[in-house]
């Protein structure tokens, strides 16, 4: 079964451990070399949040 | 706790730091009283440079603290310096300099006897940014 991977979004300055860089607030970040826990730290304190997708809905001709 | 040279490659110097002191930053407040109220109006100006200090042993490698800053210093070149308080886990906080230019360095000095030979650094910085470890 294929994982749903998450994205999340900077909401303040992040240096990113895996990348080595710096991940400006408003940029999307791939968090996979976390575990739950330090990710559920880091939304505790405000420093990213999950960008949550919308499903498409689908288009009806008029 | 960092250092680096262009602000993109950081060598681990943990290993060989043992204190840092931060110091300076003062934002420019100007005041001025008038005929009415008690208290002075203040208006904000620009913060001063940030000065921090760091111990580190005396050692001889190229891409150790000592040599590294040394080369910065007789140079003029820029240094950045960058630590966490809480040891850079996730979720910890970081503090990186501007690019700084080193203003002071004790070259290795000392008695005999058994301790290790420690030497200071000084980078003055126009500032300091903070940023969450990820």
């Amino acid at each position: 079964m294929r994982r749903k991977q998450k994205i999340y979004r900077a909401l303040t300055l992040l240096w990113h451990t895996a990348d080595g860089r710096y991940v400006a607030p408003g940029e999307a970040v791939s968090l996979e070399h976390l575990n739950d826990e330090e990710i559920a730290t880091l939304i505790a304190m405000n420093a990213i949040e999950e960008v949550k997708r919308c499903r498409r809905r689908p288009v009806r001709s008029a | 706790m960092e250092v680096s040279t262009n602000g993109t490659t950081w060598t681990d110097i943990s290993g060989f730091a043992n204190s840092i002191e931060v110091s300076g930053g003062e934002r420019q407040i100007g005041e001025a009283y008038t005929f009415d109220g008690d208290t002075a109006l203040l208006t904000s100006g620009k913060r001063e440079p940030v000065e921090v200090t760091v111990r580190v042993v005396y050692t001889e490698g190229t891409s150790e603290p000592f040599e590294v800053v040394r080369a910065a210093y007789e140079d003029g070149s820029s240094v950045y310096v960058r630590w966490s308080p809480k040891g850079g886990s996730a979720g910890n906080f970081q503090f990186t300099t501007a690019a700084g230019l080193v203003s002071s360095l004790t070259y290795p000095a000392g008695e005999v006897g058994g301790d290790p030979v420690m030497v200071e650094f000084t980078v003055k910085t126009p500032g300091i940014s903070k940023s969450v470890v990820a």
